[in-house]
């Protein structure tokens, strides 16, 4: 069992087998080996208990599950289970969506960094500037010039209505 | 009251990219007009999956060192610009010039492309020598997809190149490694098109 520490100092107990889905904690928890039972607990300082809370959910979820035997061997049933619950799992707000894609950056937790960037690419899709603009508080700070003639300009087919 | 911040700009630049990944590039460039942060960031993003793009703007990406160009286009008189011809980091390319009635003609002055693993034409007329600049251009060559074609009938090159392509699929043209090592293209295309009169 190793411990995990967020930014809010709350402990979270996983088991080894469960945490090693990071990469990161697989390397620390190999470079601690053999030493002592102090060496087991880990802090995740840049995150706080929420999303430690869900990271371990997921990895529940996915141990419960390994992916090559996913792949492999899963049937249709079961993989289309395990697609609904990763859809529910990510339909979260964008705040969230952040710190999970951080969390999975610096934990190194491939599956689920890349779940949490397609989901932003989802929200992103499909949407106008001022849409998207809305939705990630993003700043427009281009002048009128620049939106109206030079971008466009720069890649002019991409703004094109081939359909129209 | 939750604060307002603009939480993308707190992610790293190959967070964004990654992002852009799973979109269509038509859809990754769309981003740029977002702000100034993301006005370049489609730049970095090393896969090109265009559907109708400008031949010019086609010529300019492939200067930016993308590993996968996948472009479809459908308009009559396409001309696809040589740069995608020797576009050094290029891994996969993929060129489906699908116009309905007519082939459209690619002849690239030269062929250069190192990493090319694999290779997928369609609707194309093929230039005389082609096939011999793109088997001495792509050494790390893997895998030849090419689907329906028009091969320059007098081209001769195609009979005498001694290299071995791994894996070669098509329905329509089928590509295999005889005893010498030759190989050889054997015309079978049955594209046909009620309407359209013959092309060829």
């Amino acid at each position: 069992m190793i411990t995990l520490i967020s930014s809010d100092k709350r402990k979270f107990h996983v088991l080894e087998e469960v945490a090693n889905q990071s990469l990161t904690i697989r390397d620390v928890i190999e470079d601690r080996r053999g030493r002592r039972r102090a060496d087991r607990i880990i802090l995740v300082t840049n995150i706080n208990s929420k999303i430690p809370e869900k990271v371990i959910v997921y990895w529940l979820r996915h141990f419960l599950m390994p992916e090559e035997i996913a792949h492999a061997s899963m049937s249709h049933k079961k993989a289309e289970k395990l697609k609904k619950w990763e859809a529910k799992f990510f339909d979260t707000d964008i705040d969230t969506l952040n710190d999970l894609i951080l969390a999975a950056d610096s934990l190194d937790i491939p599956s689920l960094f890349d779940g949490a960037c397609e989901k932003v690419s989802d929200i992103l899709k499909n949407r106008s500037a001022e849409e998207v603009g809305e939705i990630s508080k993003i700043e427009n700070e281009f002048t009128h010039e620049e939106e109206e003639e030079e971008i466009p300009s720069e890649n002019a087919w991409v703004w094109r209505n081939e359909f129209a | 009251m939750k604060e307002t911040v603009d939480w993308i700009s707190s992610l790293p630049d190959e967070i964004l990219t990654h992002i852009l990944s799973f979109v269509t590039t038509k859809e990754a460039v769309q981003t740029s007009i977002l702000s100034k942060r993301w006005r370049n960031t489609w730049v970095s993003v090393p896969v090109l999956n265009a559907w109708e793009p400008s031949a010019e703007w086609l010529d300019r990406v492939a200067l930016l060192m993308p590993q996968v160009i996948s472009v479809l286009v459908a308009t009559e008189n396409f001309e696809c610009p040589d740069s995608v011809f020797s576009c050094a980091s290029l891994e996969s390319l993929k060129l489906f010039l699908i116009h309905p009635t007519a082939f459209t003609f690619v002849s690239p002055e030269s062929i250069a492309l190192p990493y090319l693993k694999t290779l997928e034409l369609d609707g194309l007329r093929l230039g005389d020598n082609f096939m011999q600049q793109l088997f001495s251009g792509c050494p790390a060559l893997q895998s030849l997809n090419p689907n329906d074609l028009d091969l320059e009938e007098s081209s001769p090159s195609i009979h005498t190149q001694k290299r071995e392509v791994r894996k070669a699929t098509s329905p329509c043209i089928a590509t295999r490694r005889l005893e010498s090592g030759d190989v050889e293209v054997v015309r079978t295309t049955t594209r046909v098109s009620a309407s359209s009169p013959p092309r060829y």
